[in-house]
């Protein structure tokens, strides 16, 4: 630092107060915008977005070693039962086969009865595969970066899910990279219906590895082990993704053990679906092969 | 009457403060696994706020802070104002305790951060759970802490091994 001529007194204390009542500003600014916390704020989405292209290459190099250690571990965790695993699957193969078999004749029959019945089946939409490359959140937020943004054709509240279930839903969509809130996320809302009761609930993350269900009308048929599926009722996510299986019911709730271990996610495939009925989310452009609006038959202007 | 010399500041000297700040910021991309837990990586940015608002305040704007706390935010995911709020707290401790933290003993300083980042620790949960509206459990953010205390030394040897390389004030 160089020497500078020292301000006089009455100069040092003006500054001081300056300080003190910028840092002062700086402090109700900050709790301002947390209490607008919950405000979908467009330019801060727009600036999320912005920013996860160019932390991108830098968050996929700094997720490398943590990855790699991860890896290391569970192979040398995983090597033990290999053997035990793959005797295990020899037998598995067999069975399925089989039902494979089975399955096949079910599927040509079902088309069948489709086809007499005339029920047309809702567009499941094609799958856009991305590699997860960083888990930036922290102790309090539960997302990870993808590799997929929009030239891969992401879009916002598109569900992501592996071969095992969901993960998620996607939040902000950059160029060439997109953040996925998980199911875990404190945020994460996902209608869901219980197996074997076909009971309706949603399910929240609690900041935890199980989340837990809210809003069960009934909970006396639910058990540990059932299985857990999207509803498709929060008209984002569709229906029938494999979420979780009960893990436990105690009269404080009901916690859900998620399918896919999002401490582990390699590969994930979001799914480009379209909801019917419903309109684009604000800011996502209209795309061809939405569904036109049915013409209103009570209307005779041009649709 | 001969005017005293004016040196003029080199200008790397007045950036490397705040350059370390948003540096240690993007360092929260670091994924480290730990059981149990989700990706938990120590609060790199608390770390360096500590240390320049010590070693050399005049450097530090609270505007620059402020700025790489939204940016933090914005990495993060966390809600708009979590990062800023904090590392401003960081640095207001650390202007008030500023006599008894400029010390040349290391385990002063690591036993200071000890505290300081105790504040930001209980700040970011208040902070989250405020924005959120809901309790949230503090145990992520205790292991992150524990996390952020032990990799502590790591960071402020290379923080010192910075700071001893910039030009001393006169």
């Amino acid at each position: 630092m160089g020497t500078r001529a020292r301000p006089s007194g009455r100069l040092w204390h003006v500054r001081l107060w300056l300080q003190r009542f910028a840092f002062l500003l700086l402090l109700t600014a900050s709790v301002v915008l947390l209490g607008l916390g919950r405000v979908e704020s467009p330019w801060a989405g727009r600036l999320r977005a912005g920013l996860l292209d160019a932390i991108a290459p830098v968050a996929h190099g700094l997720s490398l070693p943590g990855r790699a250690v991860a890896d290391w571990f569970s192979s040398v965790k995983d090597t033990g039962e290999l053997k035990r695993q793959n005797a295990e699957l020899r037998g598995e193969i067999e069975s399925l086969k089989l039902r494979l078999t089975a399955l096949d004749e079910l599927a040509r029959e079902n088309g069948e009865f489709r086809k007499l019945l005339g029920v047309q089946i809702h567009d499941e939409g094609k799958h856009i595969a991305a590699r997860v490359i960083a888990d930036p959140g922290g102790p309090y937020v539960r997302t990870v970066l993808v590799r997929a943004g929009h030239r891969e054709g992401v879009r916002k509240g598109r569900a992501v899910v592996t071969a095992q279930g969901l993960v998620g839903r996607v939040t902000d969509v950059g160029e060439f990279t997109s953040r996925v809130m998980l199911i875990t996320d404190v945020n994460a809302r996902t209608a869901v219906i219980i197996g074997n009761t076909s009971e309706r609930a949603i399910m929240t993350g609690a900041n935890a590895d199980l989340p837990r269900l809210l809003h069960v009308a009934r909970t006396g048929g639910i058990a540990k082990g059932d299985k857990v599926v999207t509803s498709g009722h929060d008209g984002i996510l569709p229906a029938g993704l494999p979420v979780g299986e009960v893990a436990e019911v105690s009269p404080s709730g009901i916690l859900i053990r998620p399918f896919v271990d999002m401490q582990n996610l390699g590969y994930v495939r979001i799914i480009d679906h379209d909801m019917p009925g419903l309109l684009p989310p604000p800011g996502e452009p209209k795309t061809a092969e939405r569904p036109q609006r049915r013409r209103d038959p009570y209307d005779g202007g041009s649709p | 009457m001969i005017a005293a010399p004016v040196r003029r500041e080199r200008w790397y000297t007045q950036v490397a403060p705040l350059a370390t700040v948003v540096g240690a910021v993007m360092l929260d991309l670091l994924w480290i696994p730990v059981p149990g837990f989700n990706a938990v990586t120590p609060a790199f940015s608390v770390m360096a706020v500590y240390c320049w608002a010590i070693w050399r305040p005049q450097y530090l704007p609270y505007v620059g802070v402020f700025a790489a706390g939204l940016f933090e935010d914005l990495i993060r995911g966390t809600p708009l104002g979590t990062g800023a709020l904090v590392l401003l707290a960081v640095q207001g401790f650390v202007w008030a305790q500023q006599r008894l933290l400029r010390t040349r003993s290391f385990e002063v300083l690591w036993l200071g951060f000890a505290v300081t980042s105790l504040i930001a620790a209980i700040a970011t949960w208040g902070a989250v759970a405020f924005a959120y509206r809901t309790v949230l459990s503090p145990w992520p953010g205790g292991m992150q802490y524990l996390l952020t205390v032990a990799a502590f030394p790591a960071l402020a040897f290379l923080l010192m091994r910075i700071e001893r390389g910039l030009p001393r004030p006169a």
